[in-house]
């Protein structure tokens, strides 16, 4: 075999490595929305925030797996106990365990505040209920069947709904 | 103006405001306690606390009511002025109150009524301590209507003067003896009277088991399992106290304390009684899948939406998801609720769901469901897609616009001109009694609400209804029904604080009445009552109407067990019972414009 065809054969088998391994890694890091017991797993009872501890609404919560292990988790609380100037800003949680972006910002690992704004806005807040980032909503009047929460597998990423109103949260 | 007010308003006044802003009351610096309530330790969220305030559109105009209704309350003899205990505490409880059932009790063929009444409640109460009923202002009420259509009181003969803040009522005759009896609900327990034939009634709660607990609303009889024997259902509210209630809400200032949201609340759940062969029953919440954390039940209806022959139960829940408790026929219940659409509203929030029917408003053949709500919030109209799943159709029915202001309570489909389709009459009133110093575009008192079905939508007709839909006024429960056996639907109003409403629904105004048909169900095999039953009409142009045979829907109240059938200038070609024991009977052209009385044959 001359030198020609042995560049021609590694190069051919380390392009074939690396399209398997692009692929493998794609679709390991395809995001799952998480249902049932898998769900319940995950979603935290509480979550603290500006002072208080506050139960999540579990019925109102949602979780996604990036992959195999990356996880993110939202999940509206009862914000009975918090002043009417918080409750109009926070709504529940979002908790993330690995670099994110929403609409294409990006986030990083932690534990925030959320809060869908009548104008159209997500906004997230750190545990101090400073705004962090704020992207805009998109309204999906096709959605037959909205909630207070939840959320959809959308192409690579997933959509964070509240009611009819989404953001596109993706894997970094 | 006085040199003394001079040297106020240019000394005093630019202090008192600047004192204000930083948090100190003028009314203290002045030696006026502004009222008797405590220093609030804790706050909550009120209802009111995130209402938006922006001016709102015009309200649609109104069309012309094709029927009146009057007023006869000042002469039916009714003297019942219901005692809600208003506290400077705000109680939540005081706010919610109370219920009507309209039911015949001794068989005479005229409709009785029973009103449910509050009790005393300190100013503060201690959280060991429970409202006292004993004063006669705060008894519940019988009336029994003699044969002029007057009313007597009859409570103290009859054994009903009740215990407790009572809240709800539900009517039927649970030992399937010939007479109705009662079951009123309340906060600190409930209360199962048996009618003994002989216009007296003897309090079974013990014998019986269905106590209850904690913060009762509607309540209803059902046969879900379909065995003869009625079972019960009781709607619950949330956890609450005199403590946990004491939370203060609203605006912290003098005159401004407000009923506080549920949201303040943990839930509580929701009781399936099913009821033995010994009479005795049975606690099945958890084993039935009624047992469901997360509901706060304020209505109750009762229908089969999937038409598989077993009542299904859909619970109005108040700020939280609504439950759809679909019957699966083997003695348990699925919440279907999200998976149906009719969980939420059209934008996936939640809303203040308070009083509910059950009725199919286009004649397809499948029950539809109307819900009351608070202003704001529009009053949820799901229509049935025939496959366990429901559209929000409020907008496109034209309910939206109508209702954006309303606050509603007892409702139901009524035919109210008997043309053949179902209109929609609701109580209202805000919840706040505060509303109007926090909102300028709501009102605390409101009038009642007629929506007439076109066949395309529904149109508000209230304005030339007649008089009383211009009387404001507290409304919370409703029961429907025929009071004086006319064959058009009458209205008992029950208001939160004073006496009740009478409506004599009167007709066209031309003296001209369509045609109707009146139903009433004797169960052999199945309970005595025909509930459950379903009642196909189909008149001589080939229309059909569907009616499922029950005495829950509204809020808090019980309505006449008679079923009237509208027919316009039809007439009937054929009556079709389906029977809970899976007896079908038919009737073929019935005379019109009466009652008929339906025997449940005893076999096949």
């Amino acid at each position: 075999m001359n030198r020609w065809k042995k560049s021609l054969l590694t190069a051919s088998a380390g392009l074939l490595i690396s399209c398997s391994t692009a692929l493998i890694v794609t679709a390991q890091e395809q995001p799952v929305v998480l249902t049932g017991a898998e769900l319940t797993r995950v979603v935290p009872p509480g979550f603290y925030f500006q002072g208080l501890t506050a139960p999540t609404q579990m019925r109102n919560s949602a979780a996604a797996r990036f992959g195999a292990k990356r996880y993110l988790i939202a999940g509206l609380v009862d914000t009975s106990g918090y002043a009417a100037d918080v409750r109009a800003r926070y709504e529940g949680f979002l908790i993330t365990d690995s670099a994110i972006t929403i609409n294409g910002s990006d986030l990083a690992v932690g534990a925030y505040g959320f809060g869908f704004s009548n104008d159209g806005k997500l906004n997230i807040l750190d545990l101090g209920g400073n705004e962090i980032l704020s992207v805009s909503t998109t309204k999906d009047n096709q959605l037959k069947r909205p909630r207070p929460l939840m959320m959809t597998k959308s192409g690579t990423g997933i959509r964070l709904y509240s009611g009819k109103d989404y953001a596109v949260i993706a894997a970094k | 103006m006085s040199s003394f007010v001079k040297h106020a308003i240019r000394f005093r006044l630019p202090l008192l405001l600047i004192l204000w802003f930083f948090g100190v009351s003028p009314l203290a610096l002045i030696g006026q306690q502004p009222t008797p309530s405590p220093t609030p330790q804790r706050t909550g969220k009120s209802y009111s606390s995130e209402a938006p305030t922006k001016r709102p559109p015009p309200p649609p105009p109104q069309a012309q009511s094709p029927v009146t209704f009057t007023d006869i309350t000042s002469l039916s003899g009714i003297n019942f002025k219901r005692a809600p205990s208003l506290t400077s505490m705000k109680y939540l409880l005081e706010a919610m109150g109370g219920g009507v059932a309209m039911f015949d009790y001794d068989n005479d063929g005229r409709m009785d009524l029973f009103f449910t009444n509050g009790a005393s409640l300190k100013d503060p109460m201690s959280k060991t301590e429970m409202p006292d009923k004993r004063e006669a202002k705060y008894w519940n009420r019988l009336y029994h209507q003699k044969p002029d259509g007057t009313f007597e009181d009859v409570t103290e003969a009859a054994g009903l003067k009740g215990s407790g803040y009572s809240m709800g009522v539900a009517a039927a005759d649970y030992d399937n003896d010939g007479y109705v009896d009662l079951y009123v609900t309340g906060y600190g327990g409930n209360y199962l009277y048996h009618n003994n034939g002989d216009g007296t009634f003897t309090d079974v709660t013990k014998k019986t088991g269905v106590g209850g607990g904690g913060w009762s609303t509607s309540a209803g009889w059902i046969d879900y399992d379909r065995d003869g024997r009625l079972d019960l259902f009781v709607g619950r509210y949330v956890e609450w106290d005199f403590d946990a209630g004491s939370v203060y809400c609203g605006e912290i200032r003098p005159g401004y304390r407000a009923y506080c949201h549920p949201d303040n609340f943990k839930s509580a759940t929701n009781i399936l009684y099913h009821q033995r062969a010994d009479g005795a029953f049975e606690d099945v919440s958890a084993k039935s899948g009624i047992e469901e954390p997360g509901g706060k039940a304020l209505g109750v209806a009762f229908g089969d939406f999937d038409n598989d022959g077993f009542m299904d139960i859909f619970v109005a829940n108040d700020s939280v998801r609504q439950s759809l408790y679909h019957n699966k026929g083997d003695g348990t219940f699925e919440d279907i609720a999200i998976s149906s659409g009719a969980g939420y509203d059209e934008n996936g929030k939640t809303y203040a769901g308070m009083g509910i029917d059950a009725g199919d408003y286009d004649n397809d053949g499948y029950l539809d469901i109307f819900i009351t709500t608070l202003s704001n919030e529009t009053y949820p109209l799901y229509h049935n897609d025939r496959d366990l799943s429901f559209t929000y159709a409020t907008n496109s029915a034209g309910i939206g616009q109508i209702t954006l202001l309303y606050s509603g309570w007892g409702t139901h489909f009524i035919d109210a001109d008997n043309d053949g389709l179902r209109d929609l009459f609701v109580a209202q009133s805000h919840v706040l009694d505060t509303i109007e110093k926090t909102n300028p575009y709501l009102r605390y008192k409101q009038t009642p609400l007629l929506m007439l079905n076109t066949g395309k939508g529904f149109v508000n007709v209230s304005a030339t209804a007649g008089a009383v839909f211009s009387n404001a006024l507290i409304g919370r429960g409703a029961a429907f029904g025929d009071l004086n056996n006319d064959g058009q639907t009458d209205v008992v109003i029950a208001a939160l604080d004073g006496p009740p409403v009478l409506l004599r629904n009167d007709g066209t105004s031309k003296g001209t009445k369509n045609h109707w048909l009146g139903l009433s169900l004797v169960g052999s095999k199945s309970n005595r009552d025909g509930i459950g039953a379903r009642i196909t009409v189909t008149d001589s142009g080939g229309k059909k109407q569907i009616f499922d045979a029950n005495t829950s829907g509204s809020y808090l109240s019980a309505n006449d067990p008679r079923i009237i059938v509208g027919l316009g200038t039809a007439s009937v070609r054929k009556v079709e019972v389906s029977w809970p024991s899976g007896i079908i009977q038919t009737m073929l052209e019935p005379q019109l414009d009466r009652y008929l009385v339906i025997h449940e044959p005893s076999a096949r």
